[in-house]
């Protein structure tokens, strides 16, 4: 492919795991790369997530990691609260238009937590998928990079309240902060724009949303984890007490035409997973698994044979299909049709964790070619128009090592057409 | 076990296919369909088992299987199938199969499930009708005097009768068939038995007459209404048919009756309801397919028939009351080709969904299967919970 132009690097649309990793990957070979990443934080969904399968690792170190390498590396130009509006140009020659939404909070914040302390306006955390609150002021995690507050303006009073403003030392606080539109110009651009867990409200027979034990996958990821809003104790969302039982919907709205009709790969092993959080902490809780099919191949066949081997740990082949709740204890009981046996099998449990899939986030910006989508969102590789790639689940539902393995074979195909 | 030899019959697939089964090879066997089913037993739960049994070929499995006849098609599991394999779809296919499979002689299994030979199925009543008008003169002259049916008794009564001889004995022999196959494998429990074969049939009766477990589907239950008319009007009129024939040929009671008498109220009310139960079918059949499924040709043919019958019935009724002689014994004609095709091609058609469905129920109460709670499924799993 022949290069118009010598511009030689690369705009990272998306700052979770795949982007940050392609970025490193292409900036440490030597190319210039922009990463812009609509939310507050880099990081994506895996600071959200408790451990990594199958090593149950947790993920910060990684993720510090791709953080210092990020910070260290003056090839990289990473834009937090921005979001790209426009993509345009050909291959080699790239013009993009990014919206820098405001912040309210410059670089003299040091994290203090002074204006966090006299807030008086709460939201709903979404690090903590709404299960605890945050104040208008936030942080948002505990490990934000870059180490900044922010502002959620949907919810705050600004110079109505402004007490944040007084009680900053450091006059960090911006309430006048104005969105702003640059453009940059690029040789290739990288899709990384991820996933969001299935709305599980639509999948009424599972009752999430309406009974308050009925948690998704995600959700238990937050319970277990330290920084989560039970501090990594799981404790059932109706009354915060300790769970004896718990059991896993594996396939809740996936592999379902009426629902998301493929398999996100990573939801079985994800519950094998936090079946093992369950029995860390809680010795006696008995735990089941229903399944259609327990789909851990390679390497993570030895994990679901470690957590078979729990005699503490039931799989169950049977989908289960509902769900009721008892009025009182707020209990629920999953019904399944035990296939193995042909007989209908009923589990009173103080908890149940939906593992709901991956939806492919897309991409919302107007983009020069047509990128090609499947039937469920995903965008097919096209390797007929070098220029513009995807990277981990923007292309297909994976778990993290694999966006790790993807997105550093992305930033080799997305420097490749400057050589 | 050495006897333990599975049979399979490789042609089962294509033949429910061609009944209306298309989909059953989608079924991926998570069993959302036995759970979202409000008539599925605990012990018993259907169809995911007939799904695979259809997959696998199991002939025999599906033709003994009393759950079959459990289903009443409302379609909860079509619409929360995540694979679009249609269990309703398919177990209404299957019942067609069996209709099939235990036809004597089989020759009527086959024409039965084909539009091809529909031609030559209502080619045998009106031959045979013209030929009874030929003998009796009637094909050339309208019969003179005020209308009435009766002066075709002697004929139409000597044929209907043979008829439903042949009809009954056939019919015989497919449930003694059934009930034998049902009887060799299924597994006998400890309540086998100790309902007693009386008190079965009755709790059998009890449960049909009132449709109690028809009323439980969810997605469907305007296909319950529907029934409900067709079901009840198809009794009165079955009713009226024995009054009169006794009447008529015991007490030689007088004929046509007034349109005040009991009787012939009862007809009149058993035939409307009998149109507007089939209209009800007909309209979800047609303009509710997300919901009902798609119809097949068992399911068309029986309904237009019974249709046909309670349309043709009231419009010969309303000619001979205005006086139109020819069109009034024409419509007769037609009405009666369709009572034809009703009676005598009974045990091959849908219709005799009448008798497999309550010979199954029968089995069921006598072989002390377990039975969907009376309650709704919520409250089931509430008592399970707390047992």
């Amino acid at each position: 492919m022949a290069i118009t132009n010598d511009n030689k690097s690369v705009c990272i649309i998306g700052g979770g795991i795949s982007g940050m990793t392609t970025a490193i990957e292409a900036a440490e070979v030597g190319y210039e790369v922009y990463l812009i990443e609509k939310a507050p934080s880099l990081g994506g969904r895996v600071v959200q997530m408790n451990q990594y399968f199958p090593k149950l690792c947790p993920p910060q170190c990684g993720v510090e990691i791709n953080y210092k390498r990020i910070r260290v590396n003056p090839k990289i130009r990473y834009f937090t609260l921005a979001e790209v509006e426009k993509v345009s140009g050909t291959p080699g020659n790239y013009d993009v238009t990014i919206r820098l939404n405001p912040r309210y909070v410059n670089d003299k914040c040091t994290a203090c937590n002074k204006c966090v302390e006299v807030c008086p306006v709460e939201r709903p955390s979404d690090y903590n998928y709404d299960m605890d609150k945050t104040k208008a002021i936030y942080l948002a995690h505990e490990m934000a990079f870059p180490m900044k507050y922010v502002i959620d303006d949907k919810v705050c009073l600004k110079e109505q309240c402004a007490k944040c403003v007084s009680a900053c030392k450091y006059d960090a606080i911006e309430l006048s902060m104005k969105p702003k539109t640059f453009n940059i110009n690029v040789g290739s651009v990288v899709l990384a724009t991820g996933w969001s867990p299935y709305n599980a409200t639509k999948i009424d027979n599972l009752k999430y949303g309406i009974y308050k034990n009925v948690i998704r996958n995600v959700e238990m990821e937050r319970l277990a984890a330290p920084n989560g809003p039970t501090k990594g104790k799981i404790l059932r969302p109706s009354d915060k007490k300790e769970i004896k039982s718990i059991a896993f919907v594996q396939c809740a709205g996936s592999r379902d035409e009426n629902h998301l009709a493929y398999c996100s790969s990573i939801c079985c092993l994800a519950s094998m997973k936090q079946a093992t959080y369950v029995r860390s902490q809680y010795p006696d809780a008995d735990v089941y698994i229903f399944y259609i099919d327990i789909r851990a191949t390679g390497r993570f066949e030895d994990f679901y044979v470690k957590v078979q081997a729990d005699n503490k740990i039931s799989f169950i082949k049977g989908k289960v299909a509902k769900i009721t709740e008892d009025a009182v204890t707020k209990s629920l009981t999953v019904v399944a049709e035990d296939i193995l046996s042909g007989k209908k099998i009923y589990k009173t449990v103080d908890m149940v964790v939906l593992a709901t899939g991956m939806v492919p986030n897309g991409i919302k910006a107007s983009m020069p070619a047509d990128i090609v989508y499947d039937e469920f969102g995903f965008v097919v590789p096209d390797l007929q128009s070098p220029g513009i790639y995807a990277a981990g689940c923007t292309k297909k539902p994976s778990d993290v090592a694999s966006c790790i393995q993807d997105a550093t074979g992305t930033a080799l195909k997305a420097i490749q057409i400057f050589v | 076990m050495a006897n333990n030899i599975i049979e399979t019959d490789s042609d089962l697939i294509k033949d429910i296919t061609k009944l209306g089964g298309g989909s059953l090879k989608k079924c991926f066997q998570c069993a959302t369909c036995s759970v979202v089913c409000n008539l599925s037993s605990d012990d018993r739960p259907f169809p995911r088992k007939e799904m695979i049994w259809a997959q696998w070929g199991l002939k025999d499995k599906l033709l003994s299987d009393p759950d079959v006849w459990r289903c009443y098609q409302c379609g909860d599991c079509s619409v929360y199938c995540p694979r679009g394999a249609k269990p309703a779809e398919v177990m209404g296919a299957i019942r067609n199969y069996s209709f099939k499979n235990y036809a004597f002689p089989k020759f009527m299994g086959k024409a039965l499930s084909s539009p091809k030979y529909l031609p030559l199925l209502f080619a045998v009543p009106v031959i045979l009708f013209f030929l009874v008008l030929q003998y009796m003169g009637a094909l050339s002259s309208v019969p003179t005097g005020s209308i009435a049916f009766t002066r075709f008794d002697n004929y139409v009564d000597v044929i209907f009768v043979l008829l439903s001889v042949l009809v009954l004995l056939a019919m015989a022999k497919g449930v003694l068939e059934f009930w034998k196959n049902m009887d060799q494998n299924n597994t006998h429990g400890t309540a086998y038995g100790s309902a007693g074969i009386y008190n079965s049939i009755l709790l059998a009766v009890q449960e049909v007459l009132t449709h109690k477990n028809f009323k439980k589907c969810d997605a469907n239950n305007i296909r319950y209404t529907g029934h409900l008319g067709i079901f009840y009007g198809f009794i009165a009129l079955f009713i009226v048919t024995a009054i009169v024939f006794i009447g008529d040929r015991v007490f030689h009671m007088s004929l046509p009756m007034g349109q005040v008498n009991p009787v012939k109220i009862l007809a009149n009310l058993g035939a409307f309801a009998l149109i507007v139960g089939c209209s009800i079918a007909f309209y979800n059949r047609l303009g509710r397919k997300d919901k009902a499924g798609e119809s097949y040709y068992y399911d068309w043919l029986f309904l237009s028939v019974l249709f046909l019958i309670g349309a043709t019935g009231l419009l010969t009724e309303i000619i001979r009351l205005s006086g139109y002689a020819a069109a009034a014994y024409w419509s007769y004609f037609i009405h009666l080709t369709f009572v034809f095709f009703l009676i005598g091609y009974f045990p091959y058609s849908k219709f005799a969904h009448l008798i497999y469905r309550f010979v199954a129920i029968i089995y069921s109460k006598y072989a002390g299967m377990s039975e969907p709670a009376e309650d709704s499924v919520s409250e089931r799993i509430e008592e399970k919970s707390v047992a």
